[in-house]
């Protein structure tokens, strides 16, 4: 096989929601070999691993004294996302980073630099435009079929989140709350069909007051686009959803997630019927599949994948200024990105170059 | 390979050959005896059939459901492999002749809904278990009226019932592994009145398991829907439920250039071209058995035939077995 075609060895850092979400659609993807799993919740990372029938690491440490791993997929609390992906770039790892990217912006542009320093690939689970439904969107507005875009409306809701045992989620300092947590996806979109904002007003309730409630509402300024109108909610009694709609001169583009599923299967109850339903047919990668597969080619020397850390910064720094102008109560000015990034470009002193492992 | 059409005034005509172009193949000719169809028909030469039977690797067959049984006849008794449009016959005669004289190892029949991603992990579901003993179903597959001779008894031998039960109907016996027995339907005509065919109706299906469906399959939806229709299933069994929705993966466009709202579908998934594919590799490697076969689109429509009977009984009538 070619070195080129070689599937990457990837071990899951953080056995929480997504660190299962990424191991789920790792085993589809052919241009990945997960070779194991580690994580602060030593029980959590023990059930992931024999869920997938991959090893079981005791300690970073031992995750980055195995040849066999080339990249790291970090799906810790955000707050910790820097130092460990600090730690697998010195060791000579690519990484990958669960969004966002680091709980503030001193640390993401710190990545940055000893990314740049390294060849080695650093990756940022910036999945939105990996969901057909969004492209479509795009594709729409490219099209033209809702003429010039006018106002544009994006958002995402779903419960307090009470899946991680420690409920991070409910410390600012450590998640950002619904603002950066979720609607980072949201800034993504905005950031990808239409450009760069350049200002931002936002309230946000704050995940630190009421056991991890929150809710937040962003107005973004993009210059030649659309006013864009974001939405986030911890607020939900039950489900996940998230909807969008770009109103033009020529109509109105509307979706929602709600009610849209092509399949869906439910048990009735107390049947344990839902163990007995196949997984999604191999082939047919999901979102998160089809990211990690660009993220293995990158490491391979195909293209960059489109989740790097400059767009990460990018939408981070939105997300950031929501908590900024809602704390202030004022509107936030962000400057040109290019001379945000600018300003990084020095290698630091304390960077390692590892060649790719 | 080298396709030709038999026929292009099905709606599906020009789509079916797009999609051989895009599975990189080449469609040569086409034939086409009506005149206002003839001028429509731009994609290819229009030529007389002989010359088109002699020119090609393989045919679609894809005029009227009056032409469908003479077309498709030709083709195989040219020796060439056939994908035919359904309903595969206009009427009982037409299906009775089909059945005596065609080679059924050299037809696929053109029922397209299968090949849906959604559809192939139903399938794979059920026969692990996940629904457990399949119960019963409900199903619609709406349409608007597509129009000109879908409207006329003459061309098509029928409506709304000849025109779309045959998808579900056979959707079902492919998901469950089962043949449908009886059924019972209703017609109606007075959405369109000035056609000659029914154009609602609705069918219950008795399974020889002992299953059971219904489907809707009018053209009732009307000239402000979003698309052309819907074509939905929901399956009950012992241990769960089951919903397919192929059509889920669209947005809402609300066009002012149309004065109406229009979905705008997103998915990666072309049902159509996965059909054409599979056609196409039946065409070069012969199996013995088309993906979808001759046996199976005949008795697609045989559940019509029954459903018609028993709109001019007012009972449920059976299925004929062959």
């Amino acid at each position: 096989m070619d070195d080129v075609e070689r599937p990457v060895g990837l071990a899951i850092i953080g056995a929480g929601l997504m660190g299962s979400q990424h191991a789920a659609s790792a085993g589809a993807c052919r241009d990945i070999d997960l070779v194991g799993t580690w994580g602060a919740d030593a029980d959590q990372a023990r059930d992931l691993a024999a869920r997938h029938g991959i090893e079981h690491f005791s300690s970073y440490e031992q995750v980055l004294a195995d040849d066999r791993v080339e990249a790291v997929l970090i799906a810790t609390p955000t707050s910790t996302h820097d130092e460990l992906a600090a730690i697998a770039l010195a060791a000579g790892r690519h990484a990958f980073v669960e969004k966002p990217v680091t709980r503030t912006l001193e640390d993401a542009l710190t990545l940055r630099r000893l990314a740049r320093a390294s060849d080695l690939v650093l990756g940022v689970g910036h999945v939105i435009r990996y969901f057909p439904e969004y492209r479509g969107i795009r594709d729409a507005i490219e099209r033209g079929d809702v003429g010039t875009p006018a106002v544009a409306t994006f958002g995402r809701r779903c419960q307090q989140p009470d899946w991680a045992p420690d409920r991070w989620h409910t410390d600012m300092s450590r998640s950002g709350g619904v603002a950066v947590d979720m609607l980072v996806h949201d800034v993504d979109l905005v950031r990808w069909y239409f450009g760069e904002p350049t200002e931002v007003y936002a309230r946000v309730v704050g995940s630190d007051r009421h056991a991890g409630l929150d809710y937040a509402l962003a107005t973004l300024t993009v210059p030649g686009g659309p006013i864009c109108h974001l939405h986030g909610s911890w607020a939900e009694p039950e489900g996940f959803s998230q909807s969008a709609e770009v109103c033009g001169t020529g109509g109105m583009l509307s979706y929602d997630s709600r009610g849209r599923d092509e399949f869906s299967f439910l048990a009735h109850a107390g049947s344990d019927a839902a163990t007995a339903l196949p997984p999604p047919p191999p082939g047919a990668l999901d979102p998160f599949g089809r990211q990690l597969s660009d993220f293995a080619r990158a490491i391979r020397g195909g293209d960059p994948m489109p989740g790097d850390i400059d767009w990460a910064i990018g939408s981070l720094r939105v997300a950031l200024a929501m908590l900024e102008s809602s704390d202030r109560r004022d509107v936030v000015q962000l400057g040109p990105l290019d001379e945000l990034l600018a300003g990084t470009e020095a290698p630091v002193a304390t960077a390692t170059s590892g060649g790719a492992a | 390979m080298k396709v030709g059409i038999l026929g292009t005034r099905h709606v599906h005509a020009d789509g079916l050959a797009a999609c051989v172009e895009a599975c990189g193949h080449t469609v040569v000719a086409a034939t086409e005896r009506d005149p206002d169809a003839r001028s429509a028909w731009t994609r290819t030469p229009l030529v007389d059939r002989d010359e088109l039977l002699t020119s090609c690797d393989a045919v679609i067959v894809a005029g009227t459901n009056r032409e469908r049984v003479d077309d498709t006849l030709a083709a195989t008794a040219a020796g060439l492999p056939v994908l035919t449009e359904k309903p595969v016959a206009a009427d009982a005669d037409e299906l009775a002749r089909l059945v005596e004289h065609v080679d059924p190892t050299l037809v696929m029949v053109a029922l397209p809904i299968r090949f849906g991603a959604s559809l192939k992990r139903a399938r794979d579901a059920i026969r692990a278990g996940a629904i457990g003993t399949p119960l019963a179903a409900r199903g619609t597959n709406h349409g608007q009226f597509p129009g000109g001779w879908f409207g006329s008894r003459a061309d098509a031998g029928g409506g709304a019932l000849q025109d779309h039960v045959v998808h579900l109907s056979d959707v079902l016996c492919w998901l469950l592994d089962d043949r449908v027995a009886r059924a019972y339907a209703r017609a109606s005509q007075v959405l369109h009145p000035a056609n000659d065919v029914e154009d609602c109706g609705v069918v219950t299906l008795d399974f020889d398991s002992g299953f059971f469906a219904s489907i809707d399959s009018s053209w009732s939806r009307p000239e402000s829907f979003p698309t052309w229709g819907d074509v939905w299933l929901e399956l009950v069994g012992t241990t769960g439920r089951l919903r397919i929705d192929p059509m889920a993966t669209r947005l809402d466009l609300y066009d002012d250039a149309a004065g109406k709202l229009r979905h705008v579908g997103y998915s990666d998934d072309d049902m159509t071209r996965e059909m054409v594919q599979a056609f196409l590799d039946f065409a070069r490697t012969r199996p013995d058995r088309a993906p979808v076969s001759m046996d199976e689109g005949i008795h697609a429509s045989d559940v019509v035939l029954a459903a018609y009977a028993s709109v001019d009984s007012g009972r449920p009538e059976p299925v004929t077995t062959r």
